[in-house]
């Protein structure tokens, strides 16, 4: 973190009020998200309760597990959720562009939760579903795997930095706005909210407190507060068992519609909230670069869209080494990408990096338009130098290569001379790159004396790495004994039980 | 413990029942062994729950009973028919040879489920079976006894076993699964610490009858349901580090005389608690009280301390940077409030000599956000 | 001159010849895909890469070396040249990389972008990054210098070009790392954040495992400490006794005495401990970093002369003897930037910069700004065992630690918070206790500043 961000953060806490971070939103938001709010079961491994689905604020859909125990019950939830996602991801498996290689659909799925533990959830889902048998002993219905497997997608796909196709709604926020509270509270969806747009009527500090308060703001999920399971959900669910149990369909009904509703008053009010959060993100202005990454996501979800279509196998447990070290080259290169990207279209992370000394700006008050040099080619070309004057804490060495996002793209520059005079900095540049081809530098590529500039370093282009083909793990990453040759579905998937039958 | 340190914080704690340490506490400890207001409380035994809440910040730690039912069954489930379903795990998933099995319940002594009896018998059983004249080799629920700061805490693990290779293993039975040989770290991580809880007390029960630390492994094994199912895995822990680390903060404790010397005489946390064991002590005349220790509030403390909610509330009225978290924090320096930080950056405060260089950066910091800000950055 | 807690090498330590040849002995007897040697600080570890290099030339094999920075294939392919005039060595290089004069000036070394440019070659040397450029081509042996530092997913990338490989490297320094966080590896003996020698061991059984026993570097005044405080369960010891080496000044100092009286400590018992006021300060705290900064200027301009078995007649320091090492990139350019404001001519060419890049290099003194100097908190970067190890273990006559006051009562009051993962051993040494162990022995080379 930089000092300009801590600030942020000090200022916030000072107003009592959130301040901006960034001048954009840089994860794209789609104009039809489907917002997820999973509930689980306490103690119980990943045991669905309930979910809360649905592309509009007015049409959310409550599915309800009135025994989380019950396996069946389970699995209908399951199929239910699912029914639900499939519709909504094969919506998007209509429009395609472009020819052979380059063919794609032009949208992709994005599903929201509450915060990180929402994520989480869906991929216990994903793991829990995707390998789980059609036929057999303990068949479930077709789209219970294919949920399963496509949820393991979006949640895969969600680890690369910059992807828009499953986000939680609390990291989304607070990447736009600095509060005066912590991390860890910031992951409360009702306490970010708190600060950013408190409740009509309510100062930032009741909103605080009340969204502490499970009675007055329910938690966001997975998981539902204590008081709430020990006070009504108990009861309610051992009214319903009893209802089964005495086979009274009446009773089972009623025990049923208390259950949904006592649920219901758990999960709307982060329904709602939910949703107010996306419009006040709809309200920041989308970074520009966001419309490249949306690409790679569309690429992505292309990729496993057509290997779906051809008869998909349920993802491994876990990576192979091969396919580990693949994903980790493609993180590594996302996430380098992700943060030149920000730096490159946001003012507030340029500012970041200024303030940490890693980029600067100011107005140019030297410069030598004319300047040539011979190149080793023994061809004369264009390398203007101009000064440019910074308050700027800069701490770049000479022979940094530069980029600017001040100046017409392709922009190139490198670092020739720092000096500090005072508390000012006098930086030299070399222009590089960008000026055209000609012996004369193109109207507007040069900085010119009094234009204010910005720079950062160049992060250079990294190779993509090459390994060895998916079925050859070499003799370093693969025991003799051809252990981790694991196929990809284990075997007894449909003997593996859920959760407590009791 | 010197004798005058003890009756001090008998008089800390007052009229209240002494509370032992516990999962939470020794979290808590783990978590934040510098702040002086919760080594003092727990030391002297004093029921946080009880103060925090009496001061207007009560402790959000309930346990919802869909888990503690979990959690009893799975242990039940896990140890019925002497350990079946447990001695399967461990042999098919540990690949551990256990030769001869014998399952001793120390669960409770001929009735009498007293701490210091159940104890006296745990001892009793355990050395005969560490001099290799005892039958056992997995013992349940033995009781074991930690002395913290000269006071015995008493610990249940849910069962030690004898003989993997030829040491005693502390085994955790608990209800979070493992998927594909992964488990929840924060989970991992308090499994552990009580673990090495555990480990501590049984090397000290062996250590008093001349048996090396060596007797019992660092390696704890950890028993939970598989995936999605009800049935049991385990995995290995190496706890090695946490031991180590949890019994340097356990011997810093005997160090407590230290920090009580430096209170006021007549400081107590006491609740004056009446016949029916409420409180009367005026709340804000026991605020003022707390408020005279030193604290050291970390966010992380809402989810280990009883008193996080009340320490928050001090952090934030004294505006001070630690609300913020130590990552944003460190970004200041020494400057400890936000009243100070905006000033300096404002340049409304004139720095000291130590806050120069500081103070030059925040208002390099201030005007790039007054930059970004007049040239109409986002709402 | 000088011992370390009264202990001395115990001449009974397994000989380090003997080391080398069983390692040799292991390589030439073709039951191993891999040999693994594990070396403390300057144990020798480029002398036996040069060794084993001929060998395998000797033995009609045309080895390839991996290393990890062009600065040390540099320094391996002008040693191997040097010491090998008869060998033609090859230097497999990227467009932009421009051989330095030293290079050029050997007649045996031949720099080319392709390995079709070095068919000529009998010893071929690149970083990994560029071996991972090379397609089907395969031989015999590769050598993998400071392996320890490659990480197991560069490993897969490079490891279909040979067929057997000596591991060489140092456990004790920095692990790899990736900015990616993700846990979803963990535990898989295929992580591939983890180092290529580990995933390597993981996978194979049976391979040998080989310790260099003596540091060549290390004087005797400091390689008992680093030993037991980064490798607890290999001890090593030093190579050169007592009176080997020695520091003196040729001038008397006495206009910046605070920092004359560190000088003095490090020259007489090498080591000290600069202590500064207590106080927390950001990491760039110019106080810290311009002390780092004078200290290096204060010892040139007196003019430091070593005496060691290299020089026995004495040589004087220059610049590039003398190192500033930190844990930050920031700090780094702080003090290269104050060193060129001190004026003197000298200074700039002191080596300035952070663990991770001084990893592998060796100097005469070295000041370490140490990373908990100020904090409030440490982090399980400040903390980390291979950082300090590294910073504090460059050196052939002194190493000279800046802190503010306080690091004790950070370390005594450290919360243990790091998560705990199922099936993964902890890693050893622990950063506690090696920093712990570190500042037991400087607080008895404490000079307040």
């Amino acid at each position: 973190m930089s000092t300009l961000s801590a600030l942020a953060h000090v200022q916030a806490m000072e107003s009592m009020r959130a301040v901006p971070l960034t001048e954009f939103r840089h994860r794209r938001l789609s104009s039809r998200p489907l917002v997820i709010i999973p509930l689980a079961m306490a103690g119980e491994a990943g045991a669905p309760l309930a979910a809360m689905v649905g592309t509009a604020r007015r049409n959310g859909t409550l599915l309800v597990v009135a025994q989380p125990r019950n396996r069946d019950q389970r699995f209908a939830f399951a199929a239910g959720l699912g029914r639900i996602v499939m519709e909504y991801i094969n919506s998007f498996r209509q429009d395609r562009s472009g020819e052979g290689e380059r063919s794609r659909y032009t949208d992709t799925p994005q599903i929201l939760v509450p915060n990180p533990g929402g994520v989480r959830t869906l991929a216990d889902l994903g793991r829990m579903c995707r390998f789980r048998a059609t036929t057999g002993p303990y068949a479930v219905p077709e789209v219970v795997p294919e949920l399963g497997m496509w949820l393991t997608f979006l949640v895969d796909r969600a680890e690369q930095a910059g992807s828009s196709v499953l986000l939680p709604v609390t990291g989304m926020l607070a990447e736009h706005w600095a509060t005066g509270q912590s991390t860890l509270e910031n992951q409360n969806l009702a306490s970010l909210m708190a600060w950013i747009a408190p409740p009509p009527g309510l100062s930032v500090e009741q909103a605080m407190a009340d969204a502490e308060n499970p009675d007055v703001c329910p938690p966001a999920g997975p998981s539902t507060s204590p008081e709430f399971d020990n006070r009504d959900l108990a009861p309610a669910i051992r009214n319903f068992d009893e209802a089964s149990a005495l086979g009274d369909p009446q009773a089972l009904a009623d025990a049923e519609s208390d259950l949904r509703e006592l649920i219901a008053g758990q999960i709307q009010p982060t329904w709602r909230m939910v949703w107010q959060a996306i419009s006040l993100l709809r309200s920041v202005p989308e970074a520009p670069r966001a419309a490249k990454r949306f690409e790679s996501d569309c690429r992505a979800f292309t990729a496993y869209s057509d290997y779906q279509d051809t008869g998909a196998l349920p993802q491994r447990k876990r990576d192979t080494a091969i396919g580990a070290a693949r994903r980790l080259g493609q993180l590594e290169h996302a996430l380098a990408e992700f943060e030149a990207d920000m730096a490159f279209d946001d003012r507030f992370v340029l500012a970041d990096r200024r303030s940490a000394g890693e980029a600067f700006a100011g107005t140019v008050v030297e410069a030598e338009p004319g300047r040539m040099v011979t190149t080793d080619k023994n061809s004369r070309v264009p390398r203007p130098l101009v000064t440019v004057l910074t308050e700027d804490p800069l701490r770049l060495a000479a022979d940094t290569k530069l980029i600017s996002p001040s100046m017409p793209t392709g922009h190139k520059a490198k670092v020739v001379s720092v000096r500090r005079v005072g508390g000012t900095t006098r930086v030299t540049v070399e222009i590089t790159g960008g000026m055209g081809r000609a012996r004369v530098p193109k109207q507007g590529t040069v900085p010119e004396l009094g234009q204010y500039v910005a720079y950062l370093p160049d992060p250079g282009w990294r190779p993509s790495p090459q390994f060895p083909a998916s079925d050859a793990t070499p003799w370093t990453h693969s025991a003799p004994d051809g252990n981790d040759t694991e196929s990809a579905v284990p075997e007894n998937t449909a003997a593996e039980e859920w959760g407590n039958e009791d | 413990m010197k004798a005058p340190v003890d009756g001090r914080l008998a008089a800390l704690r007052g009229s209240g029942k002494r509370l032992d340490y516990n999962a939470r506490s020794l979290a808590a400890l783990e978590n934040n062994p510098r702040c002086t207001l919760r080594a003092l409380l727990d030391a002297s035994g004093s029921n946080k729950a009880a103060i925090a809440a009496h001061v207007g910040h009560p402790p959000a730690f309930g346990q919802s009973v869909f888990a503690i039912t979990r959690g009893n069954a799975f242990e039940a489930m896990v140890k019925d028919n002497g350990c079946a379903e447990l001695l399967r795990v461990l042999r098919e998933t540990l690949e551990l040879t256990l030769p001869e099995v014998a399952y001793e319940d120390l669960n409770d002594v001929g009735g009498n489920g007293r701490s210091d009896k159940r104890y006296e018998r745990t001892e009793e059983v355990l050395l005969r079976a560490a001099r290799g004249d005892g039958e056992g080799t997995l013992f349940d629920h033995p009781m074991l006894r930690l002395l913290i700061g000269g006071h015995p805490a008493y610990l249940e693990p849910d069962l030690v076993a004898f003989r993997i290779d030829g040491r005693f293993h502390v085994m955790e039975i608990k209800s979070f699964p493992i998927i594909d040989g992964q488990a929840d770290p924060t989970q991992v991580r308090a499994a552990t610490t009580q673990a090495c809880a555990y480990i501590i007390a049984l090397r000290d029960l062996l250590g008093r009858a001349g048996i090396g630390a060596e007797a019992v492994s660092d390696t704890i094994v950890l028993v939970a349901p598989k995936d999605f199912t009800n049935r049991p895995t385990a995995a290995f822990v190496d706890a090695r580090k946490q031991v180590a680390a949890l019994t340097r903060q356990l011997s810093r404790i005997e160090r407590i005389g230290e920090l009580v010397d430096l209170l006021p005489d007549d400081l107590t946390f006491d609740l004056y608690l009446d016949e029916d064991e409420q409180p009367r002590r005026p709340p804000e005349e026991l605020a003022e009280t707390l408020d005279q220790v030193l604290k050291t509030y970390r966010p992380d403390c809402l989810n280990h301390c009883e008193m996080a909610f009340y320490c928050r509330s001090r952090a934030r009225a004294e505006a001070s940077l630690d609300v913020l978290g130590p990552v944003v924090r460190e970004q200041f320096g020494g400057i400890d409030t936000t009243t100070m930080v905006m000033g300096l950056a404002r340049g409304e405060l004139k720095p000291s000599e130590d806050q120069v260089e500081m103070a030059a950066a925040l208002r390099h910091a201030a005007r790039l956000r007054a930059e970004l800000e007049d040239l109409g950055g986002a709402a | 001159m000088r011992t370390d807690d009264g202990m001395t090498p115990d001449p009974s330590v397994p000989d380090p010849a003997a080391a080398t040849e069983a390692i040799l002995a292991n390589m030439a007897d073709g039951g191993h895909r891999a040999v693994v040697v594990d070396s403390p600080p300057g144990a020798g570890k480029s002398t036996l890469v040069v060794r084993a290099a001929r060998e395998l030339t000797e033995g009609g094999e045309r080895p390839i070396i991996v290393a990890q920075t062009n600065n040390q294939v540099d320094d391996l392919v002008e040693r191997l040249a040097r010491e090998h005039p008869d060998i033609a060595v090859g230097r497999l290089s990227g467009s932009s990389y421009a051989p330095s004069a030293a290079l050029n000036a050997l007649t045996n070394a031949v720099v080319g972008r392709t390995l079709a440019d070095l068919t000529g070659c009998r010893i071929i040397v690149a970083t990994a990054a560029k071996w991972a450029t090379v397609r089907d081509a395969t031989f015999g042996w590769a050598i993998l210098d400071e392996a320890y530092q490659m990480r197991s997913d560069m490993l897969l990338q490079i490891v279909e070009r040979f067929e057997r490989g000596l591991f060489v490297g140092d456990p004790g320094q920095l692990d790899p790392f990736t900015i990616v966080g993700t846990e979803r590896w963990i535990g898989l003996p295929h992580d591939p954040t983890q180092n290529g020698v580990s995933v390597m061991l993981e996978h194979n059984h049976g391979i040998p495992v080989h310790r260099l026993p003596v540091s060549w570097r290390l004087p005797l005044t400091a390689a008992p400490t680093i030993s037991r405080a980064f490798y607890p369960f290999t001890h090593f010891t030093a190579g050169t006794g007592a009176d080997t080496r020695a520091l003196e000044f040729r001038t008397t100092g006495f206009a910046r005495t605070d920092l004359d009286e560190t000088l003095a400590q490090a020259f007489t018992t090498g080591w000290a401990l600069h202590e500064l006021r207590r106080r927390h300060v950001p990491r760039t705290d110019t106080e810290t970093l311009q002390t780092a900064t004078d200290l290096a200027g204060r010892l040139l301009e007196r003019g430091a002369v070593a005496t060691c078995e290299r020089h026995r007649s004495g040589r004087e320091l220059q610049p590039g003897d003398i190192a500033i090492g930190v844990a930050h990139r920031d700090q780094a350019d702080l003090v290269r930037a104050a060193l060129v404001r001190t004026g003197s001519t000298g200074a700039p060419g002191v080596v300035v910069d952070t663990a991770n890049r001084l990893q592998g290099r060796e100097f005469e003194v070295v000041i370490v700004v140490h990373p908990l100097s100020g904090r409030r908190d440490a982090t399980a970067f400040h903390l980390e065992a291979g950082r300090l190890c590294v910073l504090a273990s460059r050196h052939r006559q002194a190493c000279i630690v800046v802190a503010r006051e306080g690091i004790a009562d950070l370390l005594d009051s450290h919360p243990s918070t790091d998560p705990v993962h199922l099936s993964v051993r902890a890693k050893f040494p622990d950063g506690w206790e090696a920093n712990q162990i570190m500042l037991d022995k400087l607080a008895q080379h404490r000079v307040a500043a």
